[in-house]
């Protein structure tokens, strides 16, 4: 598999700066550069519009109120993923939907109704369409319901280093954890999610 | 000493684990061999990079021009305020954007 690597070009120090000194315009052009970056990336983890619009709110209220603490130290893509993570994990716990108790081996696989019936929807659509060839909407929900069933700890980790294709190294600095640490969240995640998809017969 | 015998399971937590990275060491050589007689461990091999596959062929979703317009107006109110006012002036008065330009020459 070729590792995906997202290359995402970092803001001019003088935007930041004068961004810092309260120049509005500046930080709009910050808001428009990475808004679409903030919202994809809380869709891919929550699996929810709304919420990823809420989410981006939030993260732009904090980066703005923050971005005096941002001291060029680390990336500023760095520190951005890590405040809409921070974010994605404060909306989890405020909904209460974290089911925090529940290990990644007791998480019941494929017992689901909605997930089976969008499974029968997506075999009838297959015998038309390959699969791979287009990403219809039974699948994508199928896709959605086997990640939500992922604990939320672990889907971070599989978002950011699978599919935003960032590194052990950074996914490490942006969720203040130790790289063998990420390495075996992502190695459960993947296990998980391929148990999933092969439960779906997607794979 | 006495080697260390490979088995299915070994095999498919290092694939897990370094799925993308350099597949040159001995460990990896001893993958590579083992895969090449064990079809089921190629076929969980193809469907773990599958799995990654459709997961980052999921289309991308984007904000809608309106709602980068809420998240502008929620972070400087003022600022959207005096944007609308200046708007709603312009379309009041048409002219004045061509007055102004007169008054400039």
């Amino acid at each position: 598999l070729t590792p995906k690597r997202n290359h995402i070009a970092e803001p001019d120090p003088s935007l930041l700066q004068n961004a810092r000194d309260g120049d509005h315009q500046a930080f709009t052009t910050i808001v428009r550069t990475y808004e679409n970056l903030v919202y994809s990336f809380a869709f891919k983890v929550c699996r929810d519009r709304e919420k990823a619009s809420e989410t981006l709110q939030d993260t732009f209220v904090n980066v703005y109120r923050k971005l005096d603490q941002f001291d060029n130290r680390s990336k500023f893509t760095t520190w951005l993923y890590s405040i809409v993570t921070n974010n994605c994990l404060m909306k989890k716990r405020r909904t209460k939907l974290a089911r925090t108790t529940i290990s990644l081996e007791e998480l019941s696989l494929g017992d689901d109704r909605q997930a089976k019936a969008a499974h029968r929807e997506l075999l009838d659509s297959s015998r038309q369409t390959p699969i791979e060839s287009i990403m219809n909407r039974e699948l994508r929900n199928l896709l959605d319901t086997a990640i939500q069933a992922l604990p939320i700890d672990y889907r971070i980790v599989f978002v950011l280093r699978d599919v935003e294709g960032r590194s052990a190294d950074e996914t490490a600095k942006i969720l203040k954890l130790s790289i063998p640490a990420v390495k075996s969240r992502l190695r459960r995640a993947r296990i998980f999610l391929r148990r999933q998809l092969n439960e779906y017969a997607i794979i | 000493m006495k080697k260390e015998k490979i088995t299915c399971s070994h095999i498919r937590r290092h694939l897990c684990s370094e799925l993308d990275e350099n597949l040159n060491s001995s460990r990896c050589r001893a993958i590579q061999k083992h895969l090449k007689n064990c079809p089921e461990c190629t076929a969980y091999l193809k469907s773990l990079k599958k799995t990654i596959r459709l997961y980052r062929q999921y289309p991308e979703v984007k904000i809608s021009r309106l709602r980068e317009d809420q998240l502008l107006r929620c972070l400087f109110p003022a600022d959207r305020k005096k944007q609308t006012r200046t708007t709603l002036q312009a379309k009041k008065n048409p002219e004045s954007k061509t007055t102004l330009r007169a008054s400039n020459r």
